[in-house]
This record gives C-alpha cells, structure tokens and sequence, in this order.
C-alpha cells in the first residue's frame, strides 16, 4: 500500500503547488490511512489528478522513445485515456470549488516519481520498452490498490466517489494490457 | 406433394396430406415473416466490458453498440469484417451481418475487451 500510494501521490506536490484554495465540503473529515497518513476528499482530488499526470508524463517519454509499434500504441492509449480521467477530475474539483491538497506522504513520493521517469531516460531500444512496460504494470497494480483500498473507502463527496469508481475499470483494462504486452517485449 | 398419397389408399390420406401442406405453408409462411422482421440488438459497452460479450443473432438482424463509457472504445472484428470507428462517450454503431458464423472482435484501443457474435 505504501507503495501504490508513494506512486499516486507522487505528482500530488506538483499540484499542490498551483493549488489556490481549498473547498470547505471536500476539506471536511480526514480520514485515516493505513497507520499514519489521513486523506480527505481534497487529497484525493490531488491524488487522482497527479496518478495521471505521472502516467502521462511515463506515456510521453515512451512516445518518444519506444522501438515496438504496441508499446507505442500503448503508451498513446495512456496519454489519451489517462488524459481524459484528468480532464474528467479537473472538471469535477472545478466544479466543486476545490483544489489538490497535498498530503504529507507526497513528499517523498514524487521523488520516486521522479526518479522512475529518470530511469526510463536511460533506457534505449528494447530495454527501454522492457523498462516502461515493467513500470506500467507496477503503476497500475499499485493504483488499483490504492483505488480500492483508499481512495475509494476515503471519498466522502460522492462525485468524487463515482469518479473513481469510473475510472477503475480503466486502470484494471491498461493493467491487462500491459501484462500481455509483457512477453513481447522481453 | 403427390408422393403422400397413396394409389388406392382410402381419402385419409388426402386429408391428412392437406394437412401437412397446410402446416408447411404456415411454416414457410412464419419464416418468411420471420426473415422479414430482423430484430435489433444492443450492446452496450460499459466499464470496459461488451454486455453482454455473446450475442446470437441471425443473418439480417442489425446490431447496435452503444459506448456508454467516458473512455473511448471501439467493436473491431478479429478477421476486419467489421469496425465501429472509434466511438466517443454516448456514439453508436450498427453492424448488419450477412453471412452465418462466429466472429470475435474486441475493442482495438483495449484489447482486453472482447467479445463473440454468432450469427445462426
């Protein structure tokens, strides 16, 4: 779980950081996370919006340099599906009022963020798809975890709750297709 | 027709011969109407699933997906009888087939998702 979330709440900073102020009804009633860490609905807000952005910007390096015409494929269908999950919660905290809070845990997990997509950089030709398709069943093995473990149980605000409900099917479909990819790229 | 009566044979068997030809005229005559009212079938795709994923249609009958979906998605035949397109959140697609047999097909842009028509 720790590591779902280090994954989730990677970008949570780099919301943050633009973030204005914070809805009063997506503030409200914290809940616990595992044993140390409390998200509420404005954290979750940032959570989603930053799991995206952090595929997205995985998708965005692989465009640019994944040698196998399906990861390609793949990384457009995350760029485009993860892309519109993002509008989606855009929408939804506009529309609420709200802005992404970061939580303490994101700290340190954009860091790990950070030093995947270095990684990836380092790659070239195969191994680099090897690398990004690796990493993206781990992502998403550790956002549908998060999702059902945490985000889902925490939502408060019911929008936010059926957002994330919407949207893990779509994280449970890229998990899948990463795994059959995986033997192509070996 | 005429090989159901039997020379000499008593006037059942005109009867009885008038009978079956009435009921294989109404036979024929509910498969034509049959033939000439295809149904409709929807399928509806759904967090990233075809419902239902089987469908069993005959040959005339129009099927119909719906991508009720916020992502987009596609019906995409294994063998490229036929493509929907890709299909935004709400569009639809129709798909006639013709000819009997199985045809997978899933959604090209998720492959994970897949599904059968059979068409009988």
């Amino acid at each position: 779980m720790q590591n779902s979330l280090a994954r989730v709440g990677a970008v949570v900073c780099v919301l943050a950081s633009t973030a204005c102020a914070t809805s009063p009804r997506m503030a409200e009633a914290p809940r616990s996370v595992g044993r140390t860490e409390r998200v509420s609905d404005a954290n979750i807000a940032a959570i989603v919006v930053a799991a995206n952005n952090a595929d997205i910007s995985y998708a965005n390096i692989a465009l640019n340099k994944a040698v196998s015409a399906e990861v390609k494929a793949f990384a457009q269908r995350m760029l485009a599906d993860h892309g519109g999950v993002n509008k989606a919660a855009v929408d939804l905290v506009t529309k609420l009022g709200v802005t992404p809070v970061e939580s303490s845990i994101s700290l340190d997990m954009r860091d790990k963020s950070e030093g995947i997509r270095d990684r990836l950089r380092e790659k070239d030709g195969a191994d680099f798809d090897r690398e990004y398709i690796d990493n993206e069943i781990e992502y998403h093995e550790g956002l549908l975890k998060a999702i059902d473990e945490t985000l889902i149980p925490s939502a408060s605000n019911a929008e936010l709750r059926d957002l994330l409900r919407n949207t893990r099917p779509a994280v449970a479909a890229h998990l899948e297709h990463a795994k059959r990819l995986r033997p192509s790229v070996r | 027709m005429s090989g159901l009566t039997r020379r000499g044979g008593s006037v059942r068997f005109p009867l009885g011969a008038a009978f079956l030809v009435l009921v294989l005229a109404c036979a024929a005559t509910g498969s034509a109407a049959a033939r000439s009212a295809p149904r409709r079938h929807t399928i509806a795709i759904q967090g990233f699933i075809f419902r239902p994923d089987s469908v069993f249609v005959a040959a005339g009958d129009t099927l119909e997906w719906v991508n009720q979906d916020a992502f987009d998605h596609s019906a995409t035949a294994v063998d490229k009888r036929f493509y929907s397109g890709v299909l935004v959140k709400g569009a639809k697609a129709v798909f006639v087939p013709s000819d009997t047999g199985s045809y997978p097909y899933r959604c090209h842009l998720h492959p994970t998702m897949e599904g059968t028509i059979v068409v009988r």
